[in-house]
């Protein structure tokens, strides 16, 4: 699920009341039936706050550790979970390393496996690719995607609009602490009474004849567009044919491949 | 049953919060530093005593070392805890913990343990170095023995302990009434500064009781009678003149230091966890 507005519009403080942790002026909020203030409500629910800030003298492994003990992970499967959840981030080589030396995007997945943990059936991500280079987003989104294969429920808020499309199903857009819009992707984004084609080249000829051929069944030709690639896309594939190729050549960082 | 099992989770969380509290701090340079120069101190106290301004070298080593104790307990349990505090609420880890299945209540309460836990550790290692102090220094092999003759037999190891625990106690209240100025303040040099200030009100309950004697302004006298009634008198749990003395040390009065630490440690938690539930974060 999606949950979008601009600044202000109180998606912040919509999580906050759906942790538990401002009251609502009216109304309540259940999770899985239990009302969130209440501390069992919060045992199937993982949270990545935005822009998160760990202790910087604890290693990635004692800080996940530490949020295991907090939510009840038994001693005997701790270990074994903090391995399995630092692998699904990506961070597992990582692991021992202070948190002061990592990243931003490393930071947002310390952050996402200190939420998943315990293994939450809701997983709450507040802006999860605030301040994040677009390889991150994109490692983030494949992480979003994967919970959702696992049948986990997330709900994420992001004003990266391209990401929240590629990722949710439902979308909910608020303005000034009111629900303006919501529902399916598909039911939000349908321009209803238009379809795109996508073809291979065509030309003028080709053109004439299609329109013609629509004209004849009461239809016409709205718009003709070359396709074009998004750049988040042609950067993350740049990025990655350049990993690639300094893999393949042994180049160290800093180095040029091709 | 259910009830008790809830009530384990919620002490084991406490458990877990106040471990991570003294993680936390035991890596912080100020606590480091803290340390290093107490035990610095403490270590010599065979070249500070030719300073003891006509007092008995045994009198001096152990004032020196429960002043040391309680100038470097009193600097860790207001600064430290402000710090850790603060910055948990200031860069929103406390944010990211409290999204979790822990109460408010077992936040505060497990910083107030973790704090108390590093006092006491500050304490217990203070104590063994004075002690070793005594041993080595003070205590006499008789009128013709090379060391000081003090007149003891033995290092007042039962004394030290006693005071070493009221001294703990009282760095203990002193980082219950931080963190109930932490619970509501959004500045760290406030909650510092305002937990130094109690500090010196705790201290001052003879004034105080003057002033709530004497006073001809009505206000003044109420103003006094409240702070004596609410705030601790911490001069209660300086027994270093006792450990000195030899004499009075005994345990009804150690119980009736612990009940009177214990009670208002109790209280003030109480109230600080209330302001802190109520708190935005």
């Amino acid at each position: 699920m999606g949950l979008l507005g601009p600044n202000g519009s109180g998606k912040s403080t919509t999580i906050k009341i759906v942790l538990g942790l401002l009251e609502p002026t009216a109304g309540e909020v259940r999770i899985w039936g239990l009302p969130s203030r209440q501390i069992a409500a919060r045992r199937s629910v993982g949270y990545l706050p935005e822009c998160p800030h760990f202790h910087r003298f604890l290693s990635g492994r004692e800080l996940v550790r530490f949020y295991a003990r907090i939510c009840g992970v038994p001693a005997r499967e701790r270990e074994r979970r903090i391995v399995e959840v630092l692998e699904w981030v990506g961070l597992v080589h990582v692991a021992d390393r202070r948190i002061e030396s990592y990243s931003k995007g490393m930071l947002q997945r310390i952050g996402l496996a200190q939420a998943l943990v315990h293994s939450p059936q809701l997983v709450i991500l507040d802006e999860p690719t605030a301040g994040v280079d677009p390889s991150g987003t994109a490692e983030m989104s494949d992480l979003i995607r994967r919970l959702k294969s696992e049948g986990k429920t997330v709900l994420v808020t992001s004003h990266l609009l391209s990401q929240i499309e590629e990722v949710c199903d439902r979308v909910f857009i608020l303005d000034r602490g009111r629900l303006i819009a919501s529902g399916s992707l598909s039911e939000l984004l349908e321009k209803r009474g238009l379809v795109r084609l996508l073809t291979e080249e065509l030309d003028v000829d080709d053109l004439s004849a299609l329109r013609l051929w629509l004209g004849a069944r009461g239809r016409s030709l709205v718009a003709v567009e070359r396709v074009r690639d998004r750049l988040d896309q042609v950067f993350a594939e740049c990025v990655r044919a350049q990993g690639e190729l300094r893999a393949g050549s042994g180049l160290r960082n800093g180095e040029v491949a091709g | 049953m259910k009830a008790l099992l809830v009530w384990f989770q919620g002490v084991a969380r406490v458990g877990v919060i106040a471990r991570h509290v003294i993680q936390i701090a035991l890596r912080q340079r100020f606590v480091a530093f803290c340390f290093l120069v107490a035990i610095g101190l403490m270590g010599s106290v065979r070249g500070l005593r030719l300073f003891n301004f006509g007092a008995t070298e045994m009198t001096f080593a152990i004032d020196l070392g429960f002043g040391v104790m309680a100038l470097f307990g009193t600097v860790l349990a207001i600064v430290a805890t402000a710090q850790h505090f603060c910055s948990e609420i200031d860069q929103r880890t406390a944010l990211t913990l409290l999204a979790k299945p822990i109460g408010r209540g077992e936040f505060l309460v497990g910083q107030l343990v973790g704090m108390s836990g590093l006092l006491a550790a500050f304490c217990f290692v203070m104590l063994v170095l004075l002690a070793v102090a005594l041993a080595l220094e003070f205590v006499g092999s008789g009128a013709s023995g090379t060391r000081v003759d003090l007149g003891l037999t033995d290092v007042p190891i039962r004394g030290l302990a006693m005071a070493g625990f009221a001294q703990w106690l009282k760095l203990t209240l002193l980082s219950a009434l931080t963190l109930l100025v932490a619970s509501f303040s959004r500045s760290l040099f406030y909650t510092v500064g305002l937990g130094l200030f109690l500090m010196v009100l705790c201290h001052l309950q003879p004034v105080l009781r003057a002033v709530q004697g004497r006073s001809e302004v009505v206000v003044l006298r109420w103003i006094a009678e409240l702070v004596i009634r609410v705030l601790p008198d911490l001069r209660t749990f300086d027994l270093a003149p006792s450990v000195i003395r030899g004499a009075g040390l005994d345990f009804e009065l150690f119980g009736s230091i612990g009940l009177y630490g214990m009670f208002h440690l109790v209280v003030i938690s109480a109230v600080a966890v209330a302001a802190f539930r109520r708190r935005e974060l």
